[in-house]
């Protein structure tokens, strides 16, 4: 057997590509992922261009108006005053979405009466018209809350300004009182607000520096490398498909070779080639600084093994059940794909709906990603994943061992 | 060296192999003609022990392969009709992989290794990946992977299928070569000329039956000992076989209506005197074709079809 395992490591030694590019592909994907996710990109979110038309033209919609010329709007909007050709500039598609303030709008906000605010979207644009609609129904909430809370006052507002001459002072100052009480009134309600919003991002990267950054790449690495080294199971695995092709199945089983011996040493092979697979990544990510110590090299280990095992044993199962290559490529990156959605290869564990996080459990992903995630970035020891040692390990020992049965039988009924 | 007995092999409701009997004899080469399908390779599969045979016994040295099919492997080697090697690999570790499968390790592996290498004509690209090889190439080497284990009896399932003609002569070359070294041949191919010019005696297969087996010229006495005409045109078989009767050291090997096979034998009236009497008998012959017989004669007697139908 170990003749066989070394042949197979000698010709993967000499064609490195299916095998670099394995590598490859978590590295990738983790470099892509995290510089994303963890602000590297000095790429600026694009401001969303939004028409304003101010049919009302009066004190309060210029108020409103006027707050697109506040630096935090301007940030993240492009508020342009248009006329009614704005409609015509919609139907061309020059903004996300045009916002309408109707004649009456204010005198209506002001007697207490029902008004609306029109958003016409621009249909070929997704996110960006639906953030316009959210933000014009907070705006109209702010206005009605305003409404409510200043009661009479709008009224006598509405009739100060109607007049002709200038209010009085006495009656400026009356009013001014009754709008305070008012305030003083609801401050207890209204102040401090009970939520506050703090930018979790520039709170760690001022705590500890590049550590956020690097767990995120960590992180990642985690949960592509999960996927990765299924994807290498199954080329080692596969290795027995092409052996038959290519008939050297059959030369091997008109040695002294017994089929045990054969198809056992395939199952070894893809067990110790992913781990060889596994221990360069981790190399590399300890280089990189994605990983920092105190780390329980023994627990990482036992975990590794138990993956490989159980990566290698479930798809020798998959394989033993397949009668050509084409199938059992099809049916493998189906089952591994699938895994890795549900797992957290793809998405992380964190954030799966509630019905996937049920499904979960039921992926080698999952322990193997939730194992390493503890160990590698969480610094947990051996009994804090000694669960997922054990599931992981007890899959493989399960599976390795029906596949092996089945493929010995396989290969005696003729599938050289 | 190897004894077959009544062997057969149904694949669902083909006959593959229908109760074949043969001896190979140690330091000869013995050889399995017949066209493709004719159970040549079903038979070797069976004699490696890759398949079960539904019925019949495989002996090799005197051991029963189906009472100790690891001690008959080690004796065996088998060289398969594809070139079963790992391209990615260098010729040189190729022949190390397998000698390692066989029990081989250190110098005596090593100069096995050699000693092949230059026996195939392989040893100045010995460390280049097989992938970069010529067909003919691969087939040498295909070939010395088979004989790593210097093994007392070699399979050969058609190894010289789709090379050139170079490349053919080297391997029929190599082979003599091997029986030279008082090694056994089991060789089989649908090439006649093959199989006349390399083997000392030959079993003709159709159809999973063993038609007829000896040396080249008990075969070949099957066709009777003198030129064989061809005839063919408007006559009867009766027609004929009355010619036949009246001409002297005239033997009909295959008469029918239309066409005939007749030796005229080296102590009879000659192929001229022959001739001038059968035209004499008013024969309506269209096609007249005279040859020394071969094998292909033969195949068509058995038969009634050409080898290569």
């Amino acid at each position: 057997m170990l003749n066989l395992i070394l042949k197979d490591l000698t010709r993967r030694w000499r064609s490195p590509v299916p095998t670099v590019v394995m590598l490859i592909f978590p590295l990738f994907m983790t470099l892509m992922i995290g510089t994303i996710s963890s602000g590297f990109s000095d790429e600026k979110t694009p401001r969303i261009k939004v028409f304003l038309l101010d049919r009302d033209d009066s004190a309060l919609t210029r108020f409103i108006l006027g707050g697109f010329q506040q630096e935090e709007m301007i940030k993240r909007f492009d508020g342009v005053v248009v006329g009614e050709e704005g409609f015509a500039l919609m139907e061309k598609g020059d903004a996300s979405a045009l916002v309408v303030f109707p004649k009456g709008f204010s005198d209506s906000l002001l007697v207490g009466n029902t008004t609306a605010l029109q958003v016409v979207r621009n249909p070929a644009e997704g996110i960006f018209p639906e953030i316009i609609e959210i933000g014009a129904g907070v705006l109209g909430t702010y206005l009605h809350n305003g409404v409510k809370l200043a009661g009479d006052d709008l009224a006598r507002i509405q009739e100060l300004a109607t007049r002709d001459e200038f209010p009085r002072t006495g009656q400026i100052v009356s009013l001014a009182g009754s709008i305070m009480d008012h305030i003083t009134q609801a401050r207890p309600v209204l102040l401090p607000p009970l939520v506050q919003i703090t930018s979790v991002k520039e709170k760690a990267a001022a705590k500890s520096g590049d550590s956020g950054r690097n767990a995120i790449f960590g992180y990642v690495m985690v949960m592509t490398t999960v996927m990765a080294v299924l994807f290498i199971a199954t080329r080692a695995i596969m290795d027995l498909f092409e052996e038959r092709q290519s008939g050297m199945l059959r030369r091997q089983l008109v040695s002294p070779l017994g089929i045990s011996q054969i198809v056992g040493g395939k199952i070894v092979f893809g067990v110790l080639f992913s781990l060889i697979v596994l221990a360069i990544l981790a190399l590399i990510g300890a280089v990189l600084r994605w990983y920092h110590p105190p780390i329980d090299g023994l627990a990482v280990l036992l975990l590794s093994v138990s993956f490989s095992l159980a990566s290698c044993g479930l798809l020798a199962l998959v394989f033993s059940l397949v009668r050509t290559l084409k199938q059992a490529g099809g049916l493998s990156w189906i089952l591994i794909m699938g895994m890795s959605a549900v797992g957290g290869s793809m998405i992380p564990l964190d954030v799966l709906p509630a019905a996937l996080k049920r499904v979960a459990p039921m992926t080698l992903n999952y322990w193997a990603v939730d194992g390493y995630t503890k160990l590698l970035l969480g610094h947990q020891a051996l009994a804090d994943v000694a669960r997922n040692i054990g599931t992981l390990a007890l899959l493989g020992a399960v599976t390795a061992g029906v596949a092996y049965v089945l493929m010995v039988r396989k290969v005696r009924r003729g599938f050289a | 060296m190897l004894e077959v007995r009544d062997l057969r092999k149904k694949f669902g409701g083909l006959t593959a192999v229908d109760g074949i009997s043969f001896d190979v004899r140690e330091g000869e080469i013995y050889g399995l003609l017949g066209p493709n399908g004719a159970g040549k390779t079903t038979c070797i599969s069976m004699i490696c022990g890759l398949l079960a045979p539904d019925a019949g016994t495989i002996k090799v040295d005197g051991i029963p392969l189906d009472q100790n099919p690891r001690e008959v492997k080690r004796r065996l080697g088998v060289v398969p009709q594809e070139t079963a090697i790992y391209m990615d690999l260098s010729a040189r570790e190729n022949l190390h992989f397998w000698g390692g499968i066989y029990g081989m390790r250190g110098p005596a592996l090593r100069s096995r290794i050699d000693e092949l290498l230059a026996l195939v004509g392989l040893d100045d690209r010995a460390k280049e990946p097989v992938k970069n090889f010529s067909g003919g190439m691969k087939r040498r080497l295909n070939l010395a992977l088979g004989m790593i284990h210097d093994p007392r009896l070699l399979l050969l399932d058609e190894p010289t299928t789709g090379i050139d003609p170079q490349a053919r002569v080297n391997i029929l070359d190599i082979v003599r070569d091997i029986v030279k070294r008082g090694r056994t041949v089991l060789y089989t191919t649908h090439y006649l000329e093959e199989a006349e010019e390399l083997c000392h005696r030959l079993a003709i297969m159709d159809h999973g039956r063993l038609l007829v087996q000896g040396t080249i010229p008990e075969l070949k006495a099957h066709l009777g000992e003198g030129t064989l005409l061809t005839l063919s045109g408007g006559f009867s078989e009766a027609t004929v076989m009355a010619a036949v009767e009246t001409i002297a050291g005239l033997v009909p090997i295959e008469v029918q209506a239309g066409r005939a096979m007749l030796s005229v034998r080296r102590d009879g009236a000659g192929v001229s005197r022959t001739l001038e009497a059968l035209y004499a008998r008013d024969l309506q012959l269209d096609d007249v074709s005279i040859k020394e017989p071969n094998l292909e004669d033969l195949f068509l007697k058995l038969t009634g079809r050409e080898l290569r139908d």
